[in-house]
């Protein structure tokens, strides 16, 4: 999926006043590529990604997914379900149920989800031994590989990531960054972090900074 | 996605406190109602079911009736003159059980007839003496058997049937005693539709000193005493189903205030709060009608216990299955759903769920 961003301006009102978090920013993010956002904080690195997400509405300009704009909450929702996937600072796992069940989370009745692709990713992610575990018994990395693993199981088409790694030892960031991308590398990947020392290399970034893109690269 | 069911499966804690509350409710409320019902049935058995058989019309002219009304007496044959009927009253104040005395000692049997009443034990009462006949469940409501005295009759036989009554004879200067005070006339036609033919007739007696008391108008006069029971009663079960309610609704709102990060990332990944919302009421209507089935049960479970071992001792009525005390009940589970589900809902329609995932 080829997102094309055209003059997004985006503005929150913070009290009476309007605080504006980005003004005509264009950007065209093509399919299977890899794209992260940086920036000091504050900048609207977030503010973006929830934008391009559609979890968030935007004041000005367009946002075309394979050229088509999303208009309709209804439109959006089926978007988040069928095409793009989550992965938070947080995990947000459901605490009531096991690693196997909150991975479950993103089937409906009509579509379940196969035991064996359910076991396949948790092995790509090294935790096929914790599949009925609960998520307190689970360390903040397991946690995280478990939200990926419930972002990839139905193989989305853009994946989305607002700071993955931020609450993470540098070690254990490392690993969750490198599986993010072995594991699902024709999907889009879109993350915002400000740890730029867990990159590659081969990833294009999006400097932001003072409501524009400063740099592109 | 997650059935209405898991979250219940899977917090059985939080789910057994609110399961009991609305369990023991239902089963309070339900249970209340139908021992109360039992006094009504009790009380129906006693004094209204009889009169499906026969009729009463009581003068107090000392059986002198104006021309009119003997007319009226005299076109029917079925009219016939029995006294004396006087009433043994039963444990509970509201319900007595009739005893019905023929002014001639032959008039018994044709009585026994027209409301075939088969004495299963004892004997019938012998002519110029103070003897009764009983019904089973009068009988152990009185707490007494066969050669037993209730107050100046002996008890020579029992019955079982539908009427619930006693026939008696009396000595026979006692029995003109009371003949000279009450005249009273037992109307019992050989067949129901000749009854109300002739309730119809003798409904239009024109006398303020003659009574008469058909099927309709006992039933009238009990559902008249027991509609002020039936209202406290009703008003009652509001205030317990309002508390319980009340107490339910806090524990439902705190329960899904503390989901909130689950239903935000529900939504996040797709789910929009229509679907959320579909789920807490499909969750809430499943706890609901399960607390409300069980407590059902356990109430009727309890009426059939107190039926077997309290009242079928005491020859009180008790319906087991009663549909007002189950429809009554029903008032819970309702008010419990509305009171739950509508305020959950309508806090999260105003909430950002997104706003939380992002922690602005």
């Amino acid at each position: 999926m080829n997102i094309s961003v055209k003059n997004l301006c985006l503005s929150y009102k913070d009290g009476l006043k309007e605080r504006v978090i980005l003004e005509n920013t264009n950007v065209d993010i093509p399919e299977g590529s890899c794209n992260i956002i940086v920036g000091p904080s504050g900048c609207g690195k977030s503010s973006f990604l929830y934008v391009l997400s559609t979890l968030r509405n935007y004041n000005g300009g367009k946002i075309l997914y394979d050229d088509v704009e999303l208009n309709s909450g209804k439109l959006k929702t089926q978007m988040r379900y069928k095409n793009f996937g989550f992965i938070f600072q947080q995990h947000y796992l459901i605490p009531y149920l096991t690693v196997e069940e909150n991975i479950r989370m993103s089937q409906n009745k009509k579509e379940k989800i196969s035991k064996r692709s359910i076991d396949e990713i948790l092995e790509k992610l090294n935790i096929a031994h914790l599949a009925n575990s609960m998520p307190y018994k689970l360390s903040g990395g397991e946690k995280q590989r478990v939200a990926i693993a419930r972002a990839l199981i139905k193989k989305p088409e853009v994946i989305f990531a607002d700071e993955p790694t931020a609450s993470l030892d540098k070690d254990t960031a490392i690993d969750i960054y490198n599986m993010l991308r072995k594991v699902n590398e024709k999907s889009t990947l879109i993350m915002a972090t400000h740890d730029t020392s867990i990159l590659i290399g081969d990833e294009r970034k999006m400097v932001f900074d003072n409501k524009h893109i400063l740099a592109d690269m | 996605m997650n059935s209405c069911f898991t979250y219940f499966k899977k917090n059985k804690k939080k789910t057994s406190i609110m399961f009991a509350i609305i369990i023991l409710a239902v089963f309070s409320i339900s249970f209340i109602y139908s021992l109360i019902l039992s006094v009504y049935d009790t009380s129906k058995s006693a004094n209204v079911a009889p009169f499906d058989k026969f009729s009463i019309l009581i003068s107090e002219n000392d059986t002198v009736f104006d021309d009119d009304t003997q007319k009226i007496i005299d076109s029917d044959s079925s009219v016939r003159a029995f006294t004396t009927v006087t009433d043994i009253k039963t444990i509970f104040g509201t319900t007595s059980s009739y005893v019905i005395f023929p002014a001639e000692y032959d008039d018994i049997n044709i009585l026994v007839n027209r409301l075939g009443i088969k004495v299963s034990e004892g004997r019938m009462p012998d002519k110029n003496t103070d003897e009764i006949i009983m019904h089973t469940n009068v009988m152990k409501n009185k707490k007494k058997k066969i050669g037993d005295k209730i107050s100046d009759y002996t008890i020579v036989g029992a019955f079982e049937g539908d009427i619930e009554l006693s026939l008696g004879t009396m000595e026979s200067a006692k029995l003109k005693e009371y003949s000279s005070s009450v005249s009273t006339y037992i109307i019992s036609p050989s067949s129901r539709d000749e009854l109300s033919s002739i309730n119809s007739t003798l409904s239009k007696i024109n006398d303020k000193k003659i009574e008469l008391h058909t099927y309709d108008k006992q039933l009238k006069s009990l559902n008249d005493e027991f509609s002020s029971i039936k209202s406290v009663l009703f008003i009652i079960v509001l205030l317990v189903a309002v508390c319980i309610v009340i107490a339910v609704a806090a524990l439902v709102f705190i329960m899904y205030s503390g989901r909130y990060e689950e239903f935000a990332i529900i939504n996040a990944l797709g789910y929009n709060k229509s679907f959320i919302k579909t789920l807490i009421f499909k969750e809430m209507l499943f706890a609901a009608s399960i607390s409300w089935f069980l407590g059902v049960t356990i109430s009727w479970l309890s009426s059939v216990l107190v039926n077997k071992f309290i009242y079928s001792a005491m020859g009180q009525s008790m319906k087991i299955f009663n549909v007002n005390s189950l429809l009554i009940s029903i008032v819970l589970p309702v008010m419990v759903i509305f009171f739950s589900v509508y305020p959950t809902n309508h806090k999260l329609s105003k909430t950002d769920l997104i706003s939380i995932i992002e922690r602005r």
